[in-house]
């Protein structure tokens, strides 16, 4: 019944408002607990923001969420039907295909049918404001240009899970702004988001619940009721400890 | 699956590597075979149709062989690399699929690089009068596409796992072994102990590619064909393919 992303995990059935479960995950490197013993869960419809300063894991927890990764110990569970999206933290294309035939390659491996296909890629390139770059080879992208490339293709397939690694990250203030309100408008239409990002602004104007690693350890995990009072900014700061971490809202 | 092999194609063909080797061994194999001629071979020189088509045959094969590791060296190490596994896996495509997808992709871009020598092929019969081995001459090319596909197999499976420097040389060892057989056959006859056995070992693991290349030859001339080295590589490719469906980087 669930998707078995690693060996570890057993059939035990997700709660029906849960999308995804993460029980006492660990993953190692050698002598390296790069995550150890994250448990959190996420609920249909949210966004839930990932903070951390860098080389805190939360790249790594997304890897082993996606299947990416073997986790060394815990397990990760979600339904095996639950359709998935992937925006990675540095969009990696193949450099020879234009825009238009990157959407076209990804659909193909999700098994699109050709008329879907066609209509959601032509959407999602106007929805990232890429339409008119779609006939030019990827090599030539902008960094921004990539980020949105990036995001359109997560969005194939309509996913109901969206893992969002830095989706901001490469874009100047209007395309920040514009993904900002892109994915609040998911948020609206109801998708379930889990965004990673080091940048505690973006977190604060589009997470219901934001949960802090340190250490590969979950630090604190806050919600929008927390965070009516004091600002994310001093709560993280409280949280991580302030000084050297470079986690400063940009 | 059709989708990362069409990719992978399209990838090879576009490279600008690809073109550049193909047109000058193209190049070199017209002017060696189609001009006047002063190859001389132990002394004696070297024309007449059918003293040229091993030596347009082995141009055909070691440039060919060259662009079958060439082409395939690279592209598994750079979906690692730029992090394109990353994509792709998370679509539920499985480890073996993609491996396999990608090792096939290669091995496409080496057969229509045989192709395209298929066109010298038919000038260099055409330019000894003889139009009418222009069929003959398509069978000796899927013949002698079988060392190529082999090669590319073979490259790309050592490229999962190795680094693309490792995987080039092994490339290159594995045909020059290949071309050599028969001569590494001698010398194994030679050895004893436990170098002799191996060399058995790594003789039954490399395809005789000279053998092969012997049998497209025999094609265009008319001699009789063994199928023994035919079957025996392709049982190797095979072999080497199969490989794909359990290897795999551990960290992707």
């Amino acid at each position: 019944m669930f998707k078995a992303f690693t060996s570890m995990i057993k059939s035990v059935e997700v709660k029906a408002l849960k999308i995804l479960e993460c029980c006492g995950l660990v993953k190692t490197y050698g002598r390296t607990k790069a995550v150890d013993g994250l448990s959190f869960s996420v609920e249909k419809g949210e966004v839930l923001g990932f903070l951390g300063p860098n080389g805190a894991g939360k790249t790594t927890t997304i890897k082993m969420i996606l299947g990416l990764t073997r986790p060394s110990g815990g397990k990760v569970l979600i339904d095996r039907n639950t359709k998935t999206g992937y925006s990675p933290e540095t969009p990696y294309f193949h450099p020879f295909l234009t825009g238009h035939e990157v959407m076209r390659f990804y659909s193909r491996l999700q098994k699109l049918d050709r008329q879907t296909a066609g209509r959601q890629i032509a959407e999602l390139l106007e929805l990232v404001g890429l339409s008119g770059a779609a006939g030019i080879r990827v090599r030539n992208y902008s960094k921004g240009m990539l980020q949105r490339l990036a995001f359109a293709q997560a969005l194939l397939g309509d996913p109901e899970l969206l893992v969002l690694d830095e989706p901001t990250s490469g874009l100047d203030a209007v395309g920040r702004i514009e993904m900002l309100g892109l994915i609040g408008r998911l948020k609206r239409e109801g998708k379930t988001i889990i965004m990673n990002s080091h940048i505690l602004g973006d977190v604060e104007k589009v997470a219901d619940r934001i949960l802090i690693i340190v250490n590969g350890k979950p630090a604190g995990m806050a919600d929008r009721s927390d965070l009516a009072g004091a600002g994310l900014e001093e709560m993280f700061v409280k949280t991580v400890g302030g000084a050297g971490h470079a986690c400063a809202d940009t | 699956m059709l989708a990362l092999i069409h990719n992978t194609f399209r990838e090879r063909i576009r490279g600008k590597t690809f073109h550049v080797v193909a047109f000058i061994g193209m190049a070199i194999m017209l002017l060696v075979t189609t001009g006047d001629s002063n190859l001389m071979i132990n002394g004696r020189k070297v024309s007449g149709f059918e003293q040229m088509v091993p030596v347009a045959l082995s141009i055909t094969g070691f440039v060919s062989g060259l662009l079958a590791v060439m082409v395939s060296l690279r592209t598994i190490p750079d979906e690692f690399e730029r992090k394109t596994t990353h994509l792709v896996l998370v679509r539920g495509i499985k480890p073996w699929q993609y491996m396999f997808s990608l090792t096939v992709g290669n091995m496409l871009a080496s057969l229509f690089c045989m192709l395209s020598f298929y066109v010298s092929l038919v000038v260099f019969c055409v330019a000894y009068g003889r139009p009418g081995l222009i069929l003959p001459t398509f069978l000796c090319i899927i013949v002698m596409s079988i060392n190529s596909l082999f090669l590319s197999a073979a490259v790309s499976v050592v490229s999962i796992r190795a680094p693309v420097y490792v995987a080039g040389v092994a490339g290159i060892l594995v045909y020059a072994a290949g071309i050599l057989h028969g001569v590494l056959d001698t010398l194994a006859d030679t050895a004893q102990g436990v170098g002799a056995a191996a060399a058995r070992i790594l003789l039954f693991l490399i395809p005789d590619l000279s053998a092969v290349q012997q049998q497209a030859s025999n094609i265009l001339t008319g001699a009789p064909v063994d199928p023994g080295p035919v079957l025996a590589t392709l049982l190797l490719l095979y072999l080497v393919l199969s490989l794909t469906f359990v290897l795999f980087r551990k960290e992707v």
